[in-house]
């Protein structure tokens, strides 16, 4: 068990930055999750925390080592791969076994650690056979099983649930967190899902283009994203995005004037306002802050996700089950400000409102 | 993309497909596949099925211009007898093992060193391909030279740095030449199998590698015991296809040491090339090339059968 | 946990970082060392070509090249123009036959069935694995026979033996690469099964044929023992021509250096696509 950190770690090749150089702590027992789209950095950080790939610059602390320049196998780090990474030839029993069987444990105590193991992830009854013999989620579990058996100081996830599908998803997802709950285990958990970061970290990293947009816990996330991008990619539906900025003294949305809000910011600076499909009312027009038309109308089963355009402007509510609308009708929405995220149109940063 | 047709599935018989088409295709059909069937009935078949015949006959071409007599299967039994057939069979083994199993490690080993592709490693494969597009007649010829006591470069670097060894008899002394026939043949095929070697390599899932590495193996111990069980499929097909090279192998013993010194390298189709054209017993030269043959065709055999096996 | 740095394990860093290091190097070190073992032999052969006789010997890297031995090779007896040129003249004549041959024989096994089914091209393949002593002693009856001993055709039979099989195998396995869509879209906009094949296939088709032309042209090239025993005096040659440098003063070896030149010299000009096609060609079958 131990923190990381990394300090003004970057990762370049030739002119192309895969990871731009910033700093970052994980506590000890921390399960935090790198959350972005492909290729924005996350995988490389974390192989850089493995010792699998060299940083450019910089220095990648373990608990007090300075384990920069070290090898894989001397950092005390275990990782589960996207596609498991198991060793073909090697029966289940024996994958889970091998990080023990390299530093030298007699085989009755690799036996006895790897039933023990086996047991936490339910797959003693599976350790004679060989991985092309198991389902994805078994799978899964064995690499999981082979992370564990050596208790190391820091657990590596390379997006572990990308390759199964939805309902296993689900089930891996709480077990997951539950192992890392009973062991406490420094956790780096690499996904480009938002659902998953949601559930499952204690801090969630967003990162773009190689540079970290938000390093905040779920909440903070979710409810207070830093900029345009986190705004965007945290939440499903995304949260709304209109274009406002202040005329005379109020604010203008979308082109329509919105008295409830208060002015956020001075005259005529490029503003962007979101505002979560869960935060807006549907209304009748002529109590509504914003008017506009029904463009969509979807039935999810739990809610109706209506589309509207609002001016030029499209964006999506999430209403009550039992809402029926017709497409082109005239709509109205009211805003909470309580929920409303101002954004300045040019840096693209949340605008500090309290 | 739809899936391409491919020939020879087992459901629809050739004859049911000919009443499918419409007549003009039907010859089209087989005016495609006439000519190639010519030419391999008359270059191929004709000739293995004439040699066949040869085998079973007495003739010696020196003494009369047609076949003199039968003989049924007495060349063969002849054969199994005779020491210089068996000695000869010797030298093949003699050559084939150490051939097989040097050309596989060092085109292993030259894999392993090349298999990134830095502008050093494809660079250096271009170069390293070029011994194999070489002649073998020319390999054998130049290596001849190279070896020579008198003119040859080796012996002139023997001579700068080690006189008291010089001069060194290479291809006339029995152990020394074969060695280099051996030598020789390595230097010829390992560039190819190093290929087929960076080619499997690259397929072998790097997460392997990688979780290898963080388990705490170092890297000779990934490689034994990581990497090369997923290999041996390859290294199985590798291993049998050299075989069947070094056995049909006889352009570098023609030019390089012409069988000797004595019978030193005189391997199997060696012996059947100057049984036929020196001492001109066609009839035993055939029966002994027929023999080759079935041993060569059952390890060819075995090597579709593997083929077959592992493409999934 | 205390941020007090053990030296003893900050060595750690220095270690991981220079064993990289100097493993690259000697990696690095050891390509070139490789790579120029085995280059070396070819570039002697090459530099004894320009070699004056007398110091064909010699381990001298610096000599006066000369064209002496260009010119000697030419004359008599070593008549290295014709050998040139019948080298030429079968490898063309080869090629002529076999692409065409082969191609239509490719298209046929993988659009078509025949009896036989799958069995059908593992026998091309196994036409790779025969010894060439097997059939070259019927050859060389029969062309004594029809005295066709010492011609270029009997090389040209010789060769196509073992190219149309291989040539035929390497297509068709092009071939059943390629979606058949093409083929019956222009079949659909009125095109026969002929006029498809020649407008739409075989142009998409020209990566595979110049695989197999590839090959079967270095195969020719270097064609070597066919040629000893088909022919004497007026066929022979490149390869076999090698050995005629021999006497019993000596042998030659500039005069074969130089006749090496000439065989190895296509190779170089086409090496770049001899590592793309021939080799690639070769990946699951044989070659001679």
């Amino acid at each position: 068990m131990a923190a990381v950190r990394l300090v003004s770690v970057e990762k370049r090749w030739g002119d192309v930055v895969g990871v731009a150089r910033q700093s970052l702590e994980i506590a000890d027992g921390e399960f935090m999750v790198f959350l972005g789209p492909s290729g924005c950095g996350k995988t490389t950080t974390m192989r850089m925390v493995a010792g699998l790939e060299e940083p450019s610059g910089g220095e990648i602390w373990i608990g007090d080592r300075d384990v920069t320049d070290a090898l894989p196998k001397d950092r005390d780090v275990a990782m589960v791969f996207q596609n498991y990474g198991l060793y073909p030839h090697l029966t289940v029993g024996d994958n889970i076994g091998y990080p023990l069987r390299i530093r030298g444990h007699s085989r009755s105590e690799r036996k006895t650690q790897v039933l023990e193991v086996a047991r936490k992830v339910e797959l003693e009854h599976l350790l004679e056979r060989r991985p092309r013999d198991l389902s994805g989620g078994q799978r899964q579990r064995v690499a999981l099983a082979r992370a564990i058996v050596r208790r190391p100081q820091v657990f590596l996830m390379d997006e572990p649930l990308s390759n199964l599908d939805a309902k296993l998803r689900v089930s891996m997802r709480a077990e997951i967190r539950r192992l890392q709950a009973e062991l406490r285990i420094t956790t780096i958990y690499v996904t480009h899902d938002q659902i998953e970061a949601m559930t499952l970290a204690d801090r969630i990293v967003v990162m773009k283009g190689g540079v970290i947009q938000q390093v905040g816990t779920p909440a903070e996330v979710y409810g207070r994203p830093a900029n345009l991008f986190v705004a965007g990619f945290v939440g499903s539906p995304p949260m709304n995005l209109m274009p406002a900025v202040v005329q005379e003294g109020r604010l203008r949305v979308a082109g329509q004037s919105v008295g409830a809000v208060p002015v956020p910011a001075a005259e005529g600076v490029d503003l962007v306002l979101g505002i979560r499909p869960e935060d807006l009312v549907i209304v009748p027009p002529d109590e509504a802050d914003l008017r506009g038309q029904v463009y969509m109308f979807e039935l999810t089963g739990d809610a109706v996700l209506v589309t509207i355009d609002v001016g030029t402007s499209r964006i999506c509510v999430r209403g009550d089950r039992h809402l029926r609308h017709g497409i082109g009708d005239a709509i109205g929405l009211r805003l909470d400000p309580q929920h409303c995220h101002f954004f300045d149109g040019q840096t693209q940063k949340r605008l500090q409102l309290d | 993309m739809p899936p391409a047709r491919s020939s020879g599935s087992p459901s629809a018989p050739a004859a049911a497909e000919d009443e499918a088409l419409p007549v003009k295709d039907r010859y089209l059909k087989y005016a495609l596949l006439a000519p190639a069937l010519l030419v391999c009935a008359a270059t191929l078949f004709y000739p293995l099925l004439q040699s066949l015949v040869y085998s079973t006959q007495d003739w010696n071409l020196g003494r009369s211009p047609a076949p003199e007599g039968f003989a049924g299967l007495a060349n063969y039994a002849a054969l199994l007898r005779d020491p210089d057939f068996l000695g000869s069979a010797k030298v093949t083994l003699l050559f084939t093992l150490p051939s097989v199993t040097l050309t596989i490690v060092v085109a292993m080993a030259m894999a392993l060193l090349l298999a990134d592709n830095g502008r050093l490693q494809v660079n250096a494969r271009t170069l390293l391909v070029i011994p194999f597009a070489m002649s073998p007649a020319l390999i054998g010829i130049s290596w001849r030279f190279m070896l020579n006591p008198e003119f040859g470069v080796v012996d002139a670097v023997v001579r700068r740095f080690l006189p008291g060894l010089s001069p060194v008899p290479i291809l006339s002394d029995p152990v020394l030449a074969m060695a280099a026939l051996i030598a020789v043949d390595v230097w010829h095929w390992a560039p190819y199998f190093m290929l087929t070697f960076i080619g499997a390599l690259a397929a072998l899932p790097r997460d392997t590698v990688d979780a290898a590495q963080v388990d705490g193996a170092g890297k000779v111990r990934i490689f034994f015991e990581i990497m090369l069980p997923q290999l041996w499929p390859v290294l199985t097909i590798a291993i049998l296809l050299k075989t069947i090279f070094s056995l049909k192998m006889l352009d570098q013993v023609v030019t390089m040491t012409a069988g000797g010194p004595g019978v030193a390298t005189d391997t199997l189709p060696h012996m059947v090339y100057t049984t036929a054209f020196r001492f001109y017993d066609i009839g035993y030269a055939s029966a002994m090339a027929w023999l080759l043959a079935v041993v060569m065709m059952g390890l060819a055999m075995l090597y579709s059968r593997f083929v077959m096996g592992s493409s999934k | 946990m205390t941020a007090y740095v053990n030296p003893g394990l900050s060595s750690l860093k220095i270690d991981g970082r220079r064993r990289r290091r100097n493993g690259r190097s000697l990696r690095n070190a050891a390509i070139v060392f490789i790579t120029v073992l085995w280059v070396l032999p070819v570039l002697w052969i090459m530099a004894t070509a320009f070699k004056p006789p007398s110091e064909a010997a010699g381990l001298a890297l610096w000599f006066k090249p000369t064209l002496s031995n260009l010119f000697a090779s030419f004359g008599v007896p070593y008549l290295l123009g014709s050998r040139l040129l019948n080298s030429i003249l079968v490898t063309a004549g080869t090629l002529a036959i076999a692409i065409p041959v082969s191609t239509a024989a490719a298209y046929a096994f993988s659009r078509f069935r025949f009896p036989g089914g799958s069995a059908a091209p593992l026998v091309l393949l196994a036409t790779q694995f025969l010894p060439p002593v097997i059939i070259v002693i019927p050859l060389f009856v029969v062309f004594r026979n029809l005295g066709m001993l010492d011609t270029r055709l009997a090389l040209v039979i010789a060769n196509l033996s073992f190219v149309v099989p291989y040539a035929t195998w390497m297509i068709k396995g092009f071939f059943d690469g390629l979606p058949v869509d093409m083929e019956e879209a222009a079949q659909i906009d009125g095109a026969s099964r002929l006029m498809a094949l020649w407008s739409v296939v075989v142009p998409v088709a020209v990566p595979g044929i110049a695989t197999a032309a590839i090959f079967s042209f270095v195969v020719s090239w270097n064609e070597f023992f066919y040629a000893l025993v088909l022919t004497r005096d007026h066929a022979v040659t490149l390869p076999v021509a090698l050995m005629s440098a021999r006497s019993e003063q000596g042998d030659a070896w500039e005069i074969m250096a130089t006749m090496g030149l000439f065989i190895i010299a296509p190779m170089l000009v086409i090496s770049r696509f001899v590592q793309r096609y021939f080799v690639a060609g070769l990946v699951s079958g044989a070659v001679r």
